[in-house]
């Protein structure tokens, strides 16, 4: 009879222990097994019933792809949150939210989240107002960011020389398409007004060589090789060097936003 | 005693594979529900990590089925195929599924013998899956280029299911588009682009890239002719140039001819890629 009794708990164990295993989320997570940990937090997500253990479970899981660098499934995962929108926790999901659209590049979107989290939660979260800074910064408002800055210096705690030295009297993003303008009409001016003055001298002098060398052909009477391959070569420099012009303005305002960004974010 | 701890033992058995069981239902649930919100990889590492729980064939059958639809899903093809091929019939509809996903699979490989051979062994169809397998193996016969096997299996075609007939109409069209299909000839193209540069490609329809051939060879010609008019045929002008030329001349012929070849392979390939389209499309509807 001992030994029936042995036998009952020994397969009871089996069967309960299996069915433990998609219990394990948390271990998992500390664990780094990030992917199974998410899997976990799913099964456990899909067994409940209660919405608070649900949304926990979609937060833990989303977690888990934000360790794994994988922003766009922890955003699936918090988009799928269904609570109050006023609940506590959604106010922990809110800025998940802000967060992964952030390290996920989506700026606008987290900018909007931004808004809803400031409209449901109050304006006066500083970690909140620091990435509305950060997303300003990023879609190149830059005026805008610094003023925000300005009116919560407090709440973040930051002196108006900490927000002078973020955006070093750069207020203004360079304009793609003026740079552009500006090459069709000087060459080498687009890169200049870029910040590139260096590339813009180099830009105009091989454009105005091709036009000096056009022109000699031409005067010593050779029509075909002056005109045809000046104008060729002239054709393709100037409309190249416009549209180069045009993107070394975006790369300088990335590099200029990913600056500001850094030095923001080095000093909160 | 002996007989009642038998019976013990048996009842516990039966307990025990009860529990199974519902363990099974849990665990096919879950699968059902990562496969409703798309994640397919976490259903692969969830499959994968039950594999061993789970010993029976009809559960094993499940689970490899399963892992094959994920992998096909996640455009794994191989990956796929060698998951679709463990499963067993014990169901005879996950069996039956399993053959037309990998013969599909096998379509978009373009090994179009194995797909057949695939479908060759799907067992006891439903009315709708008979119409299925009359419309990929008419599929098959377009891409293996067979028109006489498609005209057949064609004729056969049974506009009674809705979900189909679309699909039907459509690979009886591609078929017309195939068989009345001209091939263009690429010695014609080379020899049309050495008497008149740019003429290889007006001939194959390619009138900006004939215009732009023939204006590049009438330029370097002119500063070759200036070259050689003004300074003589050792002069550097005209030994610079009319090498330009030369080459520019020879490799329109030669651009002539691959363009010819390029342009037959991208009609064909996206014929092709129609046909698959139309054989995939009422699969995913039947079995979605």
């Amino acid at each position: 009879m001992k030994w029936l009794c042995f036998t009952c708990i020994f397969l009871c164990a089996c069967y309960t222990s299996k069915a433990q295993d998609w219990q394990k989320g948390d271990s998992l997570f500390a664990e780094g097994k990030y992917l199974l940990a998410a899997v976990s937090f799913e099964r456990m997500y899909y067994e409940s019933l209660d919405d608070k253990v649900r949304a926990g479970n979609l937060l833990k899981k989303a977690f888990c792809y934000k360790a794994l660098s994988q922003y766009d499934k922890a955003l699936e995962a918090l988009n799928r949150i269904r609570l109050t929108p006023r609940d506590s926790v959604m106010k922990i999901v809110s800025y998940e939210k802000v967060l992964a659209y952030y390290l996920n590049e989506d700026y606008q979107a987290s900018y909007n989240e931004v808004l809803k989290n400031k409209l449901l939660f109050g304006p006066k979260d500083p970690d909140i107002v620091c990435f509305e800074a950060l997303n300003l910064i990023a879609v190149y408002k830059w005026k805008e960011a610094e003023r925000l800055l300005l009116d919560n210096e407090e709440l973040l705690e930051l002196s108006v020389t900490d927000i002078e030295t973020v955006f070093d009297g750069n207020k203004t993003p360079k304009n793609p398409d003026k740079a552009f303008n500006l090459s069709m009409f000087l060459p080498g001016v687009g890169q200049m007004y870029a910040g590139y003055p260096f590339k813009g001298l180099l830009s105009g002098g091989i454009q105005a060589g091709l036009v000096g060398a056009s022109a000699y052909a031409l005067y010593k009477g050779y029509f075909f090789t002056g005109g045809l391959t000046g104008v060729a070569l002239f054709y393709t420099f100037y409309f190249g060097g416009a549209r180069y012009a045009r993107e070394l303005a975006q790369k300088r305002n990335e590099k200029d936003a990913a600056t500001m960004s850094l030095r923001l974010q080095q000093m909160k | 005693m002996k007989i009642t701890i038998s019976l013990a033992l048996l009842l516990i058995g039966l307990v025990f594979r009860a529990q199974a069981q519902t363990s099974f239902q849990s665990d096919y649930g879950f699968i059902k529900h990562l496969e409703s919100i798309s994640s397919y990889d976490e259903a692969n590492l969830f499959l994968r990590s039950i594999k061993d729980n789970h010993a029976s064939e009809g559960q094993q059958d499940t689970i490899s089925f399963y892992q094959g639809k994920f992998n096909y899903l996640k455009k794994n093809r191989f990956e796929s195929i060698s998951f679709f091929k463990n499963v067993g019939k014990s169901n005879l509809s996950y069996w039956n599924a399993a053959k037309f996903y990998s013969a599909l699979q096998f379509a978009y490989l373009d090994n179009y013998e194995a797909g057949l051979s695939e479908l060759s062994l799907v067992e006891n169809l439903s009315s709708e899956e008979r119409e299925l397998l009359n419309l990929e193996q008419a599929g098959f016969s377009l891409l293996t280029r067979n028109y006489a096997h498609f005209d057949q299996i064609s004729t056969s075609f049974d506009s009674e299911f809705f979900q189909f007939t679309e699909h039907q109409d459509e690979l009886v069209r591609i078929s017309s588009v195939l068989s009345g299909h001209k091939s263009k000839s690429p010695f014609l193209a080379g020899l049309f682009s050495a008497i008149v540069p740019g003429a290889g490609k007006y001939y194959i329809g390619q009138f900006g890239r004939g215009t732009m051939a023939l204006m590049s060879n009438a330029v370097f010609a002119l500063q070759a002719y200036e070259g050689y008019r003004k300074d003589g045929p050792k002069s550097p002008a005209f030994i610079v140039f009319g090498s330009i030329f030369s080459v520019f001349y020879v490799a329109n012929i030669w651009g002539s001819v691959v363009a010819v070849r390029v342009q037959e392979k991208s009609f064909y390939d996206t014929q092709d890629e129609m046909v698959v389209l139309h054989m995939h499309i009422p699969l995913r509807l039947l079995y979605k």
